[in-house]
């Protein structure tokens, strides 16, 4: 049951300039919505085209691909830094931050680096046919490079919850390493986990200069809506933000309803 | 049988220096020392959590590295009991059963055994943190005996219980241990390493400095800070019967008179404190000694003229 807050002169300080940036996002929804729907029939031109649902459901779809990758290898990654305290541990920390502290036109150029046809990696790759330059591949590499450090600093704080002698408690139970992490320390972080993915999942639809840099094409909406404003003019763009505004508000509105239900009684330590 | 030679082992800031010990199969072993001495460092190297930097452990005379923590055989309760928050009772006391691949009818057998031999067969559908500090203990054990260990471990488990519950888990305790089981007990409390320990060992600063049958450390100590670790509060230096060293005096095995008797001391009382049921005095004979005194064993207050016994058996020299 929500707890009511008893209001006190502090409390109204804080909500007064807490307004503030509530009062922003609204005011700019609330300014995009009235002249969207000034114009109903163009909206719903818009937002039914082929290419800018095909985007929307691109962008999605790539952005699902980095968090998928991400689950995969940046779960491990998140326990080992939580589980250790030596200076490697903090230097892969901070190397893992990185991404967060540049300019996302930079992270594009690392990336487009290190990926182009003849890139360390994208050289390799294009020996077996897999190209990331304009391609879908090159798009969830863009993200996956700026999503990584939202999931795994996340997870790497839930796993840091999980006390460690209870792990050892499992361990003289007769679990092996590996069944420790899946039958106590896993379960115990499915809160962190979900909230680390639906932040890099945010995180990677929302990238624009780490994509365009590799891959211009095939679009992401981001783009898209860049690409209409250069030539469309600002109509047509605000109409396709506002499409994707709502797709966003749909997906990570039952998102942030699932993920707050998830794992609610495993991380009461 | 568990044997340690000169185990040492480094974590962080803190270092276990050169430890030997032995523990017979079969004893209730109680490893005493203050906080942060070493003592959980020393269980759970015996439950394999750790590895030596040096030295060499042996459990049943087989080299302890060799054996994985799973296969040890050896079952630990921490101070915090460390149940798995996210599962009931009963998916605790089966957890260690399902590694085992025991079936689960036999799993549930066993767990409604456990929870009812130990009074808690009502909770077993009940998640850990709706239990009380007595309960969770109780489940925890449930737990680490479910796997029939062949040494349990306990990481000062009574310490967040009140009196009550930790005497019906002494007795618990007792009973298992008159079973057959090894247990290795870790406490900083006097009261419990004198109700259940065969044999103790001391450790400070991650060095053991005692180790011997209970009755002959708590009662002969080696050195002054065992002693005042032992409640030794009166330890000052004498000459008793030709010997030189250190006189120390437990303060309760002091007798305080009002009338001169043979072999008495005169002396003035500089303070008497009620604590509790205890009047805690400061009689100066020359030396100031603590005595500790019933609260209804006579009136002594600050200022007044008492005659001091110490009697023989209550002097030990070191």
């Amino acid at each position: 049951m929500a707890k009511k807050l008893r209001m006190n002169s502090f409390l109204f300080c804080c909500a007064l300039l807490g307004a503030l940036p509530v009062g922003l996002i609204l005011l700019a929804l609330l300014n995009i919505t009235l002249g969207q729907l000034s114009d109903p029939e163009f909206l719903w031109l818009v937002a039914t085209e082929s290419e800018v649902v095909g985007t929307i459901l691109l962008t999605f779809f790539a952005g699902l691909c980095a968090v998928i990758i991400l689950l995969i290898v940046g779960t491990p990654l998140a326990y080992l830094l939580a589980r250790s305290a030596t200076k490697t541990a903090k230097v892969i920390g901070t190397i893992i931050d990185l991404p967060v502290m540049l300019p996302h036109t930079i992270a594009g150029i690392l990336v487009y680096l290190l990926f182009m046809p003849n890139g360390w990696l994208g050289a390799p790759f294009s020996a077996i046919g897999i190209t990331f330059q304009d391609a879908f591949f090159g798009i969830v590499a863009a993200m996956l490079f700026v999503a990584t450090p939202f999931y795994v600093t996340t997870v790497q704080e839930g796993f840091g919850k999980v006390p460690v002698h209870l792990e050892n408690a499992a361990r003289t139970l007769g679990a092996s390493p590996f069944t420790v992490f899946r039958t106590v320390t896993l379960p115990m972080t499915l809160r962190h986990i979900s909230s680390g993915s639906v932040l890099a999942w945010g995180r990677s639809i929302s990238e624009f200069s780490a994509v365009i840099m590799i891959a211009y094409y095939p679009m992401v909406i981001s783009t898209l809506i860049y690409n209409r404003f250069m030539t469309g003019g600002l109509k047509e763009s605000s109409a396709v933000a506002f499409t994707m505004i709502l797709a966003c508000l749909l997906i990570f509105g039952i998102l942030r309803f699932i993920a707050g239900r998830i794992g609610g009684a495993y991380d009461r330590v | 049988m568990i044997e340690f030679e000169d185990v040492s082992l480094s974590l962080g800031n803190f270092s276990l220096k050169n430890c030997s010990l032995s523990i017979g199969t079969g004893e209730y072993f109680v490893i005493m020392g203050p906080s942060g001495a070493g003592k959980t460092i020393l269980l759970e190297l015996i439950a394999g959590l750790h590895d030596p930097d040096t030295g060499v452990i042996r459990i049943n005379g087989s080299d302890a590295a060799e054996i994985p923590v799973e296969k040890r055989g050896i079952a630990i309760v921490y101070q915090d009991y460390a149940l798995f928050p996210h599962m009931t009772v009963e998916a605790n006391i089966c957890y260690g059963m399902q590694r085992r691949h025991i079936p689960r009818d036999e799993q549930m057998r066993r767990c409604r055994e456990l929870g009812g031999s130990f009074g808690i067969a009502h909770l077993l559908k009940r998640k850990p943190l709706t239990l009380s500090g007595g309960e969770a203990q109780r489940a925890a054990l449930c737990r680490a005996l479910a796997v029939k260990p062949s040494i349990l471990l306990l990481d000062e488990p009574y310490s967040a219980l009140d009196n009550e519950s930790r005497k019906s888990c002494i007795a618990d305790l007792k009973k298992l241990h008159k079973e057959g089981l090894t247990v290795v007990h870790v406490t900083h409390s006097l009261e419990e390493a004198k109700s259940l320990a065969m044999r103790v060992a001391i450790v400070r600063d991650g060095r053991i400095v005692v180790t011997g049958a209970a009755e002959e450390v708590f009662t002969q100590p080696k050195d002054e800070a065992t002693a005042r670790f032992l409640g030794f509060e009166n330890i000052f230096r004498g000459d008793v019967i030709g010997r030189r060293g250190r006189v120390c005096i437990r303060s309760e095995d002091i007798l305080l008179h009002q009338e001169e008797s043979e072999n008495s001391f005169p002396g003035n009382v500089l303070s008497a404190d009620i604590q509790g049921a205890l009047r805690i005095c400061k009689v100066d004979i020359g030396e100031v000694l603590t005595v500790t005194l019933g609260k209804r064993e006579g009136d002594y207050l600050a200022g007044s003229r008492v005659f001091v016994e110490i009697p023989d058996s209550a002097v030990h020299m070191i």
